[in-house]
């Protein structure tokens, strides 16, 4: 497990009686960035949500950095482990939703900061200093005032992607971070995104960009009804699909490739 | 035709006016320790264990259905006829009027926690904030935000309910109005004043409510 | 328990007159209320204004202030009242600024697209409100009645400010000659909440025979 910062082992979760994940077997190395494709419904905004534990998984293993998580082992059953160490757990996994989820009652430099003052314990001036340096590395140190129904959309997300960045985590989440945003304002958090991906951080994406998952992605994980279909490199995957739905699914997208 | 004759209530204004700093005084007290007590109820209500979910219905039930002024009787008289004699007439009122806005305030306050978007809270989750933290960041100012109109209108309604500490001789102002008339028996122009000045402080009020809420209002 | 047994005529009638002046008002408030609301939807502006302006000085004034301008106020111009009398009247005033806004509120309520639809298949305006507006706001606004019933129940007890011998009135006479407080301010509290828990109920029950959305 060593170099791996995200290890699931058969991955099982359900909702009720419906089987959402059906055995889900997935290794992240350091400094890589998967990007997971696959029709609605197929699971992989779930898989994303059972990593920092927002979703219970009833089967199978989860482990950030070595840490199981969301449970402790106790005689070969899995038992919960208490919300401060859950939380504790959640810092070191940065995640970025669909619907920015920005807190409204606090400004940019405000929503940035809160995590670093109250998770991290950092001093509020060195707080201040990091939220700063990785607005600008955002490209909104015009904006660290404003509040998000100030913002537009593109710049919301981007705001939400250095809230979550600067805790410093092992690994971030992006769940279908640009579809909810008007198509002239993708292409600034792609952006940031790819830059991000640059610089080395692990990296999980669930999303529709196809041009962003084939640039950018090292590897591809396409997802269906619940399991793992067909992996590889973005070149294998797009232009070689194995599977007979992977390249049903690929059939729609062709127009915008 | 009534003579109308304005000199005593103007030259008892002043006795009018601090009869309404007292009852907006009140007001300001009971919506303060009414809201403490609300929000305690309403996360009890939300996430507590069953007992303490029924004792918060009972409490809401209760106080919502009987008048306000058997609990100012309950208070001033009752209390002290069972050994609890420490609260005289004016704290007796704001206490009572407390216990009435609480339960009404829970409900409000319960309505806003729900409303708080999950989202937010997923947010706040991420990035590793624990239950409490969650709870003070997040969920509480925004369900504040969310609630403010409600809590606007409940003060209002709390000041104009001030009037029945008459009934156990706290000096505001309806009780002001009571003195002069005993006094003159001037009373279609007292209670003309009166009438006045209760509508232009609730008026006052609701705008500075708006105001308020034009600054803090959530745009969600 | 004899205590309670002894008094209980004194409270019985107690509560026939909290019923009594309860439902007076409550008859006289809709009437009044209705026509207020009618003014605030239908009416020309000068009563539009008035009725605005009557509802807005309700909403500012405390309705004991109204009891005690009226108690004491029209003898001073030469109208004799008895106590019971003003009370009604003054507690009417209010709930019909109550459910003037009920009414007002329920027909707003209601989608432009509805009327627009009944003009279009050619009702004239009596028809356009007994058809189409009238079963849907009456859904809203039944809910809404009802809490202006409970919200009059607990107001008759300000009568008692004014020595109308209601129930509230009748308890403290008992609790000043027996001094059993608790006892009977608990007695009177189970009264005022069966009585308004009822009303719920009922109404609970009317709202689910009338939601139609």
């Amino acid at each position: 497990m060593t170099g791996k910062v995200v290890v699931i082992q058969g991955l099982v979760k359900r909702f009720g009686a419906q089987e959402i994940l059906c055995g889900v077997d997935l290794e992240v190395p350091k400094g890589e960035v998967v990007v997971i494709v696959g029709p609605s419904g197929s699971g992989k905004t779930t898989l994303l949500r059972c990593i920092n534990f927002l979703e219970e998984y009833q089967g199978g293993r989860i482990h950030v950095d070595g840490q199981l998580v969301g449970y402790r082992e106790s005689g070969g059953r899995l038992v919960r482990l208490p919300d401060s160490v859950i939380a504790g757990m959640r810092a070191d996994v940065g995640m970025v939703f669909q619907s920015f989820n920005l807190f409204p009652h606090m400004t940019a430099l405000e929503n940035v900061m809160l995590g670093l003052t109250r998770v991290r314990k950092l001093p509020p001036h060195e707080a201040e200093e990091r939220a700063t340096s990785w607005l600008e590395r955002v490209g909104l140190e015009d904006k660290l005032q404003a509040y998000p129904a100030q913002l537009s959309g593109g710049q919301q997300q981007r705001v939400a992607i250095a809230r979550a960045v600067a805790m410093e985590p092992k690994v971030m989440l992006f769940d279908e971070a640009t579809s909810a945003l008007d198509p002239e304002l993708v292409g600034e958090v792609l952006g940031v995104m790819e830059n991000l991906a640059h610089s080395g951080m692990t990296m999980l994406v669930v999303t529709h960009e196809m041009r962003f998952a084939r640039g950018v992605g090292h590897r591809i994980v396409f997802m269906d009804k619940g399991v793992i279909v067909e992996q590889g490199a973005p070149r294998q995957i797009f232009e070689q699909p194995q599977s007979e739905r992977l390249t049903a699914f690929l059939g729609h997208f062709t127009k915008t490739m | 035709m009534y003579q109308f004759n304005w000199r005593p209530v103007f030259d008892n204004f002043d006795l009018l006016l601090k009869g309404l700093s007292l009852g907006i005084g009140i007001a300001v007290l009971a919506l303060a320790i009414g809201s403490l007590l609300g929000l305690v109820a309403a996360f009890g209500r939300a996430s507590g264990p069953r007992p303490i979910r029924l004792l918060v219905a009972g409490y809401v039930e209760g106080a919502r259905n009987i008048p306000l002024l058997l609990l100012i009787y309950f208070v001033y008289f009752g209390l002290p006829l069972i050994g609890i004699s420490v609260l005289d007439n004016l704290w007796s009122f704001v206490f009572a009027l407390a216990i009435y806005s609480g339960a009404y305030l829970t409900e409000i306050f319960r309505a806003g926690i729900e409303a708080v978007s999950k989202g937010h809270i997923e947010a706040g989750k991420a990035i590793g904030l624990n239950r409490w933290q969650r709870i003070r960041f997040v969920t509480i100012p925004l369900m504040f935000r969310i609630v403010l109109p409600s809590l606007g209108n409940t003060f209002i309604s709390l000041f104009k309910d001030t009037s029945l500490a008459s009934a156990i001789a706290v000096p505001e102002l309806t009780y002001g109005a009571i003195r002069i008339n005993v006094n003159t028996w001037r009373v279609i122009e007292v209670y003309l004043v009166v009438g006045l000045l209760y509508l232009v402080t609730c008026y006052a009020i609701a705008g500075g409510l708006r105001l308020l809420e034009r600054r803090f209002a959530m745009i969600r | 328990m004899d205590v309670v047994i002894a008094s209980g005529p004194l409270i019985l009638r107690g509560l026939l007159v909290t019923l009594e002046v309860s439902v007076a008002v409550l008859l006289l408030g809709t009437l009044i209320g209705v026509m207020g609301g009618l003014s605030l939807l239908y009416g020309a502006w000068p009563l539009r204004l008035i009725a605005r302006v009557y509802v807005d000085t309700m909403r500012g004034i405390p309705q004991l202030v109204l009891i005690f301008a009226i108690f004491y106020g029209f003898p001073a111009l030469g109208l004799q009242v008895s106590a019971i009398v003003a009370g009604i009247l003054a507690l009417s005033v209010f709930c019909g600024a109550h459910v003037s806004e009920v009414i007002r509120g329920g027909v707003d309520s209601i989608p432009r697209g509805q009327m627009d639809a009944a003009q279009g298949i050619g009702l004239n305006f009596a028809q356009r409100l007994r058809y189409v507006m009238f079963p849907q706001a009456l859904g809203r606004i039944l809910p809404a009645w009802v809490n202006t019933a409970v919200e009059v129940v607990k107001a008759s007890s300000l009568v008692s400010l004014v020595s109308v011998v209601d129930l509230m009135m009748a308890i403290q006479q008992i609790v000043g000659r027996t001094r059993e407080a608790l006892l009977f301010y608990a007695v009177a509290a189970l009264l005022y909440f069966a009585i308004n828990y009822t009303i719920s109920a009922i109404g609970v029950r009317l709202e689910k025979r009338y939601a139609y959305t």
